[in-house]
């Protein structure tokens, strides 16, 4: 086995010296790509808290909330947004806002974990709570990571895990029960992606030469050991030895990485956040463009409260937590919204600024913004999805406000009185189940199999169907 | 020539061993039988059963990895110099919020209930794998750099009697055992291809790189590799005694959390650790060493969730601020120097973690505690004794209470659940998802000024809450004396409107222990305060029955079976007994624990 893959790696050119690119990637590279012969790539952005649907959500002709619509974006003013999204602006005509799906299946879950952790691990893989010992975990892969392995190269990073705060409950799951960790520090972000093709010391060099065959012995110690172990162990093992072998295809891909001088931050964490955001940012920015990886997320938790003009003060515990019921609160969640739909503005201004083909990055860039939950008191009604980018390929006609009225059976007694819902929602029906934009997430890179759970039982007995993709999209 | 303090088993040394522990092996099971456990039976009939070494089996142990800090402390250990110095690639960073690229990182792990080393949370990301590869690197160039710090050899001129030499040392050291002579060969056969391309000293540090990423380092297996066949499992028996060299790396990261020093090793390469009797007495010397107290600490700081202090900030109405650059990582350390002593000193008491006075402090976090005199500037740690009708123990250190609480106001939830689940080991489910979870407003309805309490209180007043917070919110209360701060306090701050305008209420700590959650020899305790609470579970039984759940499945890495038929449950049992009437002397629970059959036995593995 080990001496097959070592002739495989030779014939690639890939043996300890040689950082030639391996021409096979690159013609799986162009496999992948959209019809313009640029590759596709996601990324997600996440945050906390939801949304104050009544400041999120847009009705210019005061529609009714049981009625499907859409309305064109381009024609709007800035005026004519909703509070939250009219950072967005000046991106409209590369926007998508869905308005009207929910995580039923999160709340349905007879394994629930408490809400925080439950939405966190049911927003990107669709899938329930199945914990390690107590411990709250996705029982199954999350969309990015899906679309990773179905996108990315194997010569490159298959995606990158950002983070803007201190991280408790993981998003990104590259298999059931496997979240991935999440970083915090541009500095380490850029060691990750630029650290090998930009490491300039003659002295290391043969260390880095020689960490191929270095990896192909220490491939052959996984190989030895794996088999003498049985169930879970043997499994463990065996994962890890498949990440030691695609590392041995990243390094070399990593090193003859012609990205330009992307120079290091020269900070970690001690940035503010805005600081920080950006240099994440323009970093992931540069690692798409030179097609280091193709796929994002950005884990945004609670901000601190200078960002919303409340210095010193809990968003979470003091504001999030009564974000339909106190004005003081609800005021400053939209706030928190308005800074969040920024954020993405930001994102957006970053990859339109970087030409690619005909157009931009933009075009070849799916961004997709959700949350962990519907709104700050921890329903999982009112889940807003803001889409923006990826013409090229999506063949998602963008620049819309699309609204899916509620058509999902009742879940429970709960769902319509505990303040799981905007209070002029239908009381008697849920938003359209999550999964669906998940799939069509799914669809829009090539991959054909669903994504999270196929359907969920409510507490009457009924089944909810949560297969096929989101009708409207395209 | 002496390259580092290695261990060298020669064939006879092994074959010594063997025989040695085919003969020790029916006292070995007398001596687990005698065991104030369960296991072999004293009377062990004439002919012995299939699975005559046990009454039960113990819980396969999952394969465990490293966890950070014992990936990092057994590197700064393999790479020790001729005299002492560790690698500078391995110093810690200088703050938690200046993470430099430039030293060894790992990306953070995955925890079970806080604990990095539950086998079954522990995950492999792409990330993890990259890591180990760049730090095996950056160790390889550091060695590189300073190799005549590490050999006492001419590696040019010498390659095989000095170079590989010092990688057969390095291997067995980081893999914890001798090599088997398939390694060995494999170890050559690299060295010789690398020293047709590079030079020796390349060729060597390519083997650093290789040795440190092996499985063999990176995590834990229990089979025996490179050791004579065991002889002593009895034929059919699902328990199987660990090698000597196993138990050396369970009783290190265990103890020590870091790999087995030289010393160590020799001790497994003796056959010193294949009975209960000698196991005592190397663990007992093992107490004795300096790594002791880190290793103790390491699972006292994930007990008490030591972590969750770090990376906040607070800011009291009326009273003090918390920064998150200067004094919450202070009040971490803090934690840590208090439990130090205690947990790492012979003969020390498990009541004191929770009701001792005598507190280091520094002068940047004194005002917290009332205690003057102390310049905030220097960077000078005394001890000092507190008012002992004010504080008890570590959960009245306001790195604890800060951590339990949001930034500004007082947690009694967050509080009451963690003394149930870290106590009591009664975690609460979480609250229902149809149930609204939020806090009452800060004032009344008619606009009255409110306590922190009665904001918690009318929160939980209903049907679908009451269940559990009847059991929680006692708990949490006793706390209400120690704001978000951490500031012990008789009236608490409240303002409405104007935040000017301060009142000052009337703190109300008492309770009275309620709810099926709570054990039921607590139930209908009462008490004043926080104080008098601690000192209440400090002397209960099932406090330290939980605390001996917590260290024994920290001891094994894995979650324990339950039901009183369980070896594991039997074993919890036990050892609580023992503990609580031996006085909670956390030493001797140690020493029992090490020398329990979980703690030496492994499953077979099924193939």
């Amino acid at each position: 086995m080990s001496l097959q893959r070592r002739r495989f790696l030779t014939a690639l050119g890939l043996t300890a010296g040689s950082l030639v690119l391996p021409s096979l990637a690159r013609r799986d590279r162009l496999v992948r790509a959209s019809p313009t012969g640029m590759p596709k790539r996601l990324i997600v952005m996440f945050t906390a808290h939801g949304c104050v649907h009544s400041a999120w959500r847009m009705r210019p002709n005061a529609e009714p909330e049981d009625v499907d619509f859409e309305f064109e974006l381009g024609p709007l003013g800035e005026d004519q947004f909703s509070t939250v999204l009219a950072p967005l602006h000046r991106h409209r005509e590369q926007l998508l806002v869905v308005d009207g799906l929910s995580m039923v299946s999160a709340y349905l879950d007879p394994n629930a974990a408490e809400p925080h952790a439950q939405g966190h691990l049911s927003a990107l893989t669709g899938s329930g709570n199945d914990d390690a010992d107590g411990e709250p975990r996705a029982a199954g892969a999350s969309i990015d990571q899906i679309v990773a392995q179905h996108i990315g190269c194997p010569d490159r990073l298959a995606s990158l895990e950002l983070g803007m705060g201190l991280t408790v409950n993981p998003i990104s799951y590259s298999g059931p029960r496997v979240p991935l960790p999440v970083e915090l520090s541009p500095a380490r972000v850029w060691g990750r992606v630029f650290g090998l093709s930009q490491a300039g010391d003659e002295q290391l060099a043969p260390l880095y030469a020689g960490q191929a065959s270095v990896l192909d012995r220490v491939d052959q110690h996984y190989a030895a050991l794996a088999p003498a172990l049985s169930g879970e162990d043997r499994l463990k093992l065996e994962q890890h030895r498949e990440l030691v072998r695609e590392l041995e295809l990243r390094f070399a891909g990593l090193q003859a990485l012609e990205c330009g001088a992307v120079p290091p931050p020269d900070s970690g964490l001690e940035l503010d956040y805005e600081a920080r955001h950006q240099a994440m940012v323009s970093l992931l920015s540069h690692a798409l463009s030179c097609d280091a990886t193709r796929v994002a997320s950005i884990l945004h938790t609670t901000m601190p409260g200078e960002l919303c003009g409340l210095p010193g003060q809990d968003l979470h515990n003091d504001y999030a937590h009564y974000a339909r019921s106190d004005p003081q609160a609800i005021a400053t969640m939209i706030t928190y919204g308005t800074v969040h739909a920024n954020h993405m503005a930001m994102l957006m201004d970053a990859l339109a600024a970087i030409p690619e083909g005909d157009g931009t990055l933009l075009d070849n860039t799916l961004v997709v913004w959700v949350s962990e939950l519907g709104n700050g008191e921890h329903a999982f009604e009112t889940w807003p999805v803001v889409i923006g980018g990826g013409g090229n390929f999506t063949n998602w006609r963008l620049g819309r406000y699309l609204r899916i009225a509620p058509s999902t059976p009742a879940l429970t007694e709960g769902w319509q009185t505990a303040g799981l819902h905007e209070a002029d929602w239908p009381n008697d029906l849920a938003g359209t189940p999550h999964q669906k934009l998940l799939v069509s997430i799914a669809r829009a890179f090539g991959v054909s199999e669903h994504v999270g759970l196929s359907s969920v039982t409510t507490h009457d007995g009924t089944q909810i169907d949560l297969t096929g993709e989101l009708e409207g999209l395209i | 020539m002496e390259l580092i303090t290695c261990v060298t088993v020669t064939h006879e040394r092994r074959e010594m061993q063997s025989r040695r522990r085919q003969m020790l092996d029916p006292i070995a099971c007398l001596a687990i039988g005698l065991a104030f456990t369960f296991g072999c039976t004293q009377e062990q009939p004439a002919e012995p059963e299939p699975d005559g070494c046990s009454l039960g089996s113990v819980q396969p142990s999952p394969l465990r990895r490293l966890t950070n800090a014992q990936y990092f402390n057994s590197l700064r250990d393999l790479f020790t110099t001729l005299d002492g110095q560790t690698l500078a690639v391995l110093e810690p960073p200088v703050s938690d919020q200046l993470i430099s690229p430039e030293t060894l990182w790992l990306p953070d792990e995955q925890t079970v209930a806080g604990y990095a080393g539950n086998a079954s949370g522990q995950v492999v990301s792409p990330v993890l794998v990259e890591r180990y590869s760049q730090n095996a690197i950056d160790v390889a160039a550091e060695v590189g750099e300073r190799i005549d710090e590490f050999l006492d050899c001419e590696l040019e001129a010498d390659p095989h009697g000095c170079g590989l030499a010092y990688l057969e040392h390095l291997a067995q050291r980081a893999w914890r055992r001798p090599l088997t002579e398939d390694e060995r060969a494999a170890l050559e056969l690299a060295f010789i291809d690398d020293l047709a391309q590079w030079s020796a000293l390349v060729a060597a540090q390519l083997g650093v790189q290789m040795i440190v990423q092996s499985p063999y380092f990176l995590y834990l297996p229990e089979l025996a590799l490179g050791e004579a066949p065991e002889q002593d499992g009895v034929a059919g028996c699902s328990m199987i005694p660990l090698s000597n060299y196993e138990m050396a790396a369970r009783l290190s990261y265990f103890l020590w959390n870091t790999t087995p020093d030289a010393w160590l090793l020799d001790q497994a390469a003796a056959g010193e650790l294949d009975t209960r009797e000698s196991v005592a007495a190397v663990a007992a010397q093992m107490l004795e060493s300096p790594h002791y107290v880190e290793g103790a600490l390491t699972f006292h700081a994930e007990w008490l969730r030591l972590d969750r202090i770090g990376g906040y900030r607070r800011n009291v109405l009326g009273s003090e601020q918390l920064d998150d650059a200067v004094q919450v990582p202070l009040l971490r350390e803090q934690a840590r120097q208090f439990l130090g002593p205690i947990v790492a000193q012979p003969g020390r008491q498990f009541a004191e973690i929770l009701t001792s006075t005598q507190v280091p402090m520094h002068g940047a976090i004194a005002q917290l505690y009332g205690v003057e005199g102390l310049s905030p500037t220097e960077d000078v740690w005394i001890e000092v004794e507190l008012p002992a009708d004010q504080r008890a123990g570590v959960l009245t250190l306001a790195g604890h209470l800060s951590a339990h609480a949001t930034e500004t106001r007082a947690n009694p939830v967050r509080r009451g659940v963690f003394v149930l689940d870290r106590l009591l080991c009664a975690e609460p489910p979480p609250p229902p998802l149809d149930i609204d979870t939020s806090v009452v407003e800060g004032q009344g309805s008619d606009g009255t000024p409110i306590t922190n309490r009665e904001r918690y209180a009318a929160h939980t007043d209903n049907d679908g809450c009451r269940d559990c917070h009847a059991a929680i919110d006692p708990f949490g209360f006793a706390f209400e004396h120690y704001n978000a701060a951490g500031v012990y306090w008789t009236q608490e701050s409240w303002a409405g409107d104007d935040p000017n305008l301060i009142e000052w209420l009337e703190v109300d700590a008492s309770g009275v222990l309620d709810g099926a959650l709570v054990p039921e020899p607590l139930r209908g305790s009462s008490f004043a305060n926080a104080v008098e609470l601690l000192h209440l579970l400090a002397d209960s039984p099932e406090v330290h029955a939980c605390y001996v759940e917590h260290l024994v499945r920290y001891a094994l890495g894995r979650g324990l079976g339950s039901g009183s038929d369980e070896v594991d449950q039997q074993l919890v049992d036990q050892l609580a007994q023992d503990f609580y009437e031996s006085g909670g002397v956390l030493d001797s629970l140690v020493l029992a624990i090490v020398t329990s059959e979980p703690f030496m036995h492994r499953t077979e593995v099924a193939p």
